[in-house]
C-alpha cells in the first residue's frame, strides 16, 4: 500500500525513510524547495542540516501488513509484532516518527 | 550404524512456507541528488530470507554540466555487495549488472538499494531491483 511519510537524513544512510521495508515512489517528494530539493531528492550540495529540509516527505509502497485497512495509515501494533524484539522497529512511537 | 531418517530431515528453505518478495525502485528523469535509500527490505522476526536475483542499471537521459558520479549501490546485511557508477556523459550511456546471488538474510537483516548523483545538472534513469525469497526459520 502507498503512504506519505517523512524523509530524514543520517550520515550512514543518507536520505531515507525510517521504516523496515519500503520502496520509494518516483517523483513524489514534497515540498520542492528551489535550489535545495526536487521531486526525487535533495540536491547534493545542500546542507542536510538546513532547516528548510525538516518537513520533507515522499510516498512509499509498504507491505499491506504495515497498514490499518480501516484508516489507511501505518499501524504501529502490526509493525511491532512483525519485528518483535528489534531495537529499531519494536518500540513506542515507531510510527509517530514517520507518519504524515 | 545410525542412518538419517529422511522423514525427519528439515525441509529445504523453498519448502518452509516460502513467500516471494521484491524491492523494485525504477524511476526515469531523476536529477542530481544526495545519497538516497530508494528501497529496503528487512527480514521479519521468525523468518529468514535469501536474495535470489539482483538487477542494477543507470542510463543517462540528458547530459550533465559538469558531470558528477551517478551511482547505484546494493547493500546486503550492511555490507556493500555492488556499486555501479556511470562515467560517460552522453545521452543513452548505460551501465547495468544482473546476477543471481544466494545472499542469506537472518532475522532482522536488510537488503538496501541506494542511488546518488553528484552532478549539477542532467537527468538519469535508474533501475534497481532485488528478488527475495522469505521463509520460516
Amino acid at each position: 500500500m502507498r503512504v506519505r511519510v517523512r524523509v530524514v537524513y543520517s550520515e550512514r544512510l543518507g536520505w531515507h525513510v525510517a521504516l523496515p521495508t519500503y520502496t520509494m515512489v518516483p517523483h513524489s517528494w514534497k515540498p520542492v524547495i528551489p535550489n535545495k530539493s526536487h521531486q526525487d531528492g535533495v540536491l547534493p550540495q545542500t546542507d542536510p542540516a538546513d532547516p528548510a529540509l525538516r518537513d520533507l516527505t515522499c510516498e512509499v509502497e509498504v507491505p499491506d501488513s504495515y497498514v490499518d485497512p480501516e484508516t489507511g495509515k501505518l499501524d504501529e501494533k502490526s509493525i511491532r509484532k512483525l519485528y518483535k524484539g528489534h531495537k529499531l522497529w519494536d518500540r513506542d512511537g515507531v510510527v509517530d516518527d514517520v507518519q504524515r | 550404524m545410525r542412518l538419517g531418517n529422511p522423514a525427519t530431515q528439515r525441509p529445504a528453505f523453498y519448502d518452509r512456507a516460502p513467500l516471494p518478495q521484491t524491492i523494485n525502485s525504477t524511476a526515469e528523469g531523476i536529477g542530481p541528488h544526495a545519497q538516497t535509500q530508494r528501497a529496503i527490505y528487512t527480514t521479519p522476526g521468525t523468518k529468514k530470507a535469501v536474495v535470489v536475483s539482483v538487477f542494477l542499471q543507470i542510463t543517462r537521459q540528458t547530459v550533465a554540466a559538469p558531470k558528477g558520479r551517478p551511482k547505484a549501490i546494493l547493500n546486503v546485511a550492511g555490507v556493500i555487495q555492488a556499486q555501479l557508477q556511470l562515467t560517460e556523459n552522453v545521452v543513452d550511456a548505460t551501465i547495468a549488472a544482473a546476477w543471481s546471488p544466494a545472499y542469506v538474510l537472518a532475522q532482522s537483516e536488510t537488503i538496501q538499494l541506494f542511488t546518488s548523483d553528484t552532478s549539477t545538472g542532467g537527468t538519469l534513469d535508474y533501475g534497481t531491483y532485488a528478488g527475495i525469497e522469505e521463509f520460516d526459520q
